[in-house]
């Protein structure tokens, strides 16, 4: 049985918030794998970790009942390129916002969306990995 | 159907049936994560996030789960 205390990791977010995984959240996770033969591919704990971590861009959550306090991280994960998408929810006071990077977070799922780009209830891109200085083949 | 409750995310996982075939996942209106059977189309799970809250405001829907064509354009999407 998981502990409530129990975490997989925690990362600092791109604007410093820390950011969870708890144990339970990650088991309760792993136990919705099915059949390997499936060959559905679900993210490891490294890809969830990097996705919060070191993230290609953020989106605003639609989410109508929590979207406020939901930022959708996403990252493109493997040789593949296939674009993994972690909700995190904060814990916001009404004058606050997760941008303001004094709060914390954590992870309420993770999953490679299919179609990967179109969603009603995931939002706009309001935030893109900076490029890193001296790389030019960066376009 | 099975269900499990993460109460430290405010996630239920909802298992509606095994899937026979390998599975994806797309955002669905509610605020659902859908799990769907790629050759199907089938919705075969749902992962409800912010689960207790929603229900504070009354009944949770998954409207995809009564759209009839729902599967059809599904399909038509991922399979043209």
């Amino acid at each position: 049985m998981a502990s409530n205390k129990n975490v997989m990791f925690f990362v600092f977010d791109p604007f410093g918030n820390r950011v969870v995984l708890y144990e339970k959240t990650w088991l309760t996770h792993t136990s919705q794998k099915h059949n390997p033969q499936y060959n559905e591919e679900l993210p490891d704990l490294g890809d969830v970790r990097e996705s919060v971590l070191n993230p290609d861009h953020l989106r605003r959550s639609l989410h109508p009942e929590i979207g406020r306090e939901v930022c959708v991280f996403e990252k493109f994960i493997g040789t593949d390129n296939r674009l993994l998408r972690t909700p995190v929810i904060y814990t916001l006071d009404p004058e606050s916002t997760y941008e303001m990077g004094t709060t914390q977070g954590h992870v309420t799922t993770s999953f490679f969306p299919d179609p990967p780009y179109t969603s009603r209830n995931v939002g706009e891109i309001f935030w893109i990995k900076p490029k890193e200085e001296g790389n030019e083949n960066d376009v | 159907m099975t269900f499990e409750y993460d109460d430290m995310a405010d996630v239920m996982h909802i298992s509606f049936a095994e899937p026979t075939s390998r599975c994806t996942y797309m955002d669905g209106v509610s605020g659902a994560v859908l799990r769907i059977e790629a050759a199907t189309g089938r919705i075969v799970g749902a992962r409800i996030l912010g689960f207790q809250r929603s229900l504070q405001k009354g009944p949770i829907d998954i409207p995809e789960l009564n759209d009839p064509l729902f599967i059809p354009n599904w399909l038509a999407d991922h399979h043209t």
